[in-house]
């Protein structure tokens, strides 16, 4: 029996285009999984699924920010694909903007991509005939949901509001055999990461200096991300796992 | 709204398959019927026909026809 | 006799000050020798809100705090006509249950809006320069849902959940100015039977949740108690936590 096993499965892969989204859509493609991909970034999108194997993967280019048209976009989109055993949500954007410069409308925008849009699909996929028993939800959260560090208010809520909410409807949909997660990195080496390096310049990237394994891979996530989609996780639920490189624990 | 209608709404919001249920349904023969799917049925109540159906009143109710009354 | 959590010389912003535990909250401050200033949207000038504002220690300032655009005005004449602050406390907020099936994002924002956007503003607000003291404390009222899940409170729980992430990066923040910002995750209040969504969610439940709450319900006064603690010097070098004031219910 091979722990890590997704043949015949059908799983969903939101921000697919780059980062933890590509490896994670790679990944349990070499598993045996059939992937839908949606991001905003179609140029991506046809880039990820060239490279994986099998006729079934399909990618919708997609902006997670009109929360109003996801409902009919999913039931559209599984209605050709068929039921989901697995949804990972991957979209989301960094902000770092100081107190001084924060408003309630900027808050309110990360937090709709962040986690209106995770809650939206959580919603739609969980919708009678649009999934399987033994469905598996996993969103991608971040340290910072818990650990608290300056400029980062309006991100760090918008993470922390995730794992909440995972929290609640891993308990609410339990009775449909859905279990969610999430998975809580601490620095990844994507996109996103080599921008804010570059934002710093020289000055010291505090997180990094904590995570004493060093800086993680997209793949690294990826891996825990599988598992959790995987059967063998079955008494995983309403978690926050760290993949934080003992961020957390020091 | 008819009460065909209504039925049908509430079919729809309790994923239920159409004509599973009658106004002579009896809720507790109702798949599933536990405390999440009473709630539903109350903030459904607030939603659609602006009625404050409350948990003590919920349990009250046997059968399909007493919530269709309520929300006249 | 030297009381640790005196607070005679100090100014303190109490926001969504006119609900039954934001008037104790008042109340306490005032009593251990606050200054008090009370922020609400206020729908009707209930006699316990009369009375209490008849103390000569204590005003009241009425907007529609869940208004962002008008929160900073607010702010700048709150400032101008009372002064530097030494404390600021939010419980301010609303409260809520929707099954997942059925709701939408509008039901999130709003209840996002009331419990997080609002108090960040208003921190901003309080927290730009002479405008609030040196070593001041910030207090938010969240709750134990910011930390259990429980089925149905997802929008709820979710915007205490992030108004905490949002404490602890303010206090990061903040600590620069020396300024602390904590929150109090409160389990089930006395004032939170009379509020029909919970009466009818309590009387839905399966499982007896007050139950859970080993030491029994909580007196809005002890809520007062620790609000006093956290803004006072007491707790000088506590910052960025979110203190359990649920009489055992995470256990």
């Amino acid at each position: 029996m091979k722990l890590l096993d997704l043949t015949g499965k059908k799983i969903l892969i939101t921000g697919a285009a780059v980062g933890i989204g590509k490896e994670t859509a790679i990944l349990v493609n070499k598993l045996g999984a059939e992937v839908i991909l949606i991001d905003i970034d179609e140029n991506g999108l046809k880039e990820v699924i060239a490279s994986l194997e099998g006729n079934g993967n399909q990618f919708y280019s997609y902006d997670l920010n009109d929360l109003d048209g996801i409902e009919s976009e999913i039931d559209k989109i599984l209605f050709g694909f068929g039921p989901l055993d697995g949804f990972v949500h991957c979209v989301g954007i960094r902000s770092r903007r100081p107190l001084s410069m924060m408003s309630p409308k900027l808050l309110s925008e990360i937090m709709c991509l962040n986690f209106g849009s995770f809650v939206e699909l959580v919603r739609c996929v969980t919708k009678k005939n649009n999934f399987n028993k033994g469905l598996s939800i996993v969103g991608i959260s971040s340290v910072s949901s818990l650990r608290g560090s300056a400029g980062v208010t309006a991100y760090a809520s918008s993470k922390a509001a995730m794992d909440c909410a995972v929290r609640c409807l891993a308990k609410e949909l339990a009775s449909k055999k859905i279990r969610l997660n999430t998975v809580v990195p601490a620095q990844v080496n994507t996109p996103a990461y080599k921008d804010l390096i570059k934002l710093k310049g020289d000055a010291k990237d505090d997180i990094l200096f904590r995570q004493y394994l060093g800086l993680g891979e997209p793949a690294d996530v990826a891996n825990i991300i599988a598992f959790l989609l995987c059967k063998g996780s079955g008494l995983i639920t309403g978690s926050a796992i760290p993949a934080d490189g003992g961020f957390l624990s020091t | 709204m008819t009460n065909k209608e209504k039925i049908r709404l509430i079919e729809e919001t309790l994923e239920l398959e159409e004509n599973t249920l009658t106004e002579n349904t009896m809720l507790s023969e109702i798949e599933n019927f536990d405390s999440m799917t009473k709630l539903t049925l109350i903030v459904l109540c607030d939603d659609e026909f602006d009625k404050k159906l409350t948990g003590e009143k919920i349990n009250e109710f046997k059968t399909i026809k007493d919530i269709l009354d309520f929300m006249d | 006799m030297i009381n640790p959590m005196e607070l005679t010389g100090k100014q303190i912003l109490v926001a969504g000050a006119t609900s039954e535990t934001g008037l104790t909250i008042v109340n306490q401050l005032g009593n251990l020798g606050a200054k008090v200033v009370m922020l609400d949207i206020i729908e009707k000038k209930l006699p316990e809100i009369e009375d209490i504002t008849a103390r000569d220690n204590v005003v009241l300032y009425t907007f529609n705090i869940y208004e962002n655009a008008e929160i900073e005005a607010g702010f700048n004449q709150i400032v101008k006509e009372c002064g530097v602050f030494n404390g600021f406390v939010y419980c301010g907020g609303i409260g809520g249950v929707r099954p997942l099936s059925l709701m939408k994002y509008d039901f999130i924002k709003n209840m996002m809006n009331a419990n997080l956007f609002s108090f960040v503003e208003m921190v901003r607000c309080i927290t730009k320069k002479n405008r609030f003291a040196n070593r001041g404390s910030i207090v938010a009222i969240s709750s134990v849902s910011s930390i259990k899940g429980l089925k149905s409170k997802t929008a709820y729980s979710a915007s205490k959940a992030a108004l905490d992430a949002s404490v602890r990066c303010l206090a990061a923040e903040l600590s620069e100015k020396k300024i602390r910002v904590n929150s109090i995750l409160k389990g089930w209040v006395e004032t939170d039977m009379k509020a029909a969504f919970i009466k009818s969610n309590m009387e839905l439940n399966e499982n007896d949740d007050l139950k859970k709450q080993l030491l029994g319900i909580i007196d809005p006064i002890e809520i007062a108690n620790t609000v006093a603690f956290l803004l006072s010097d007491a707790t000088k070098t506590i910052t960025g936590i979110s203190l359990l004031l649920d009489g055992g219910y995470v256990l």
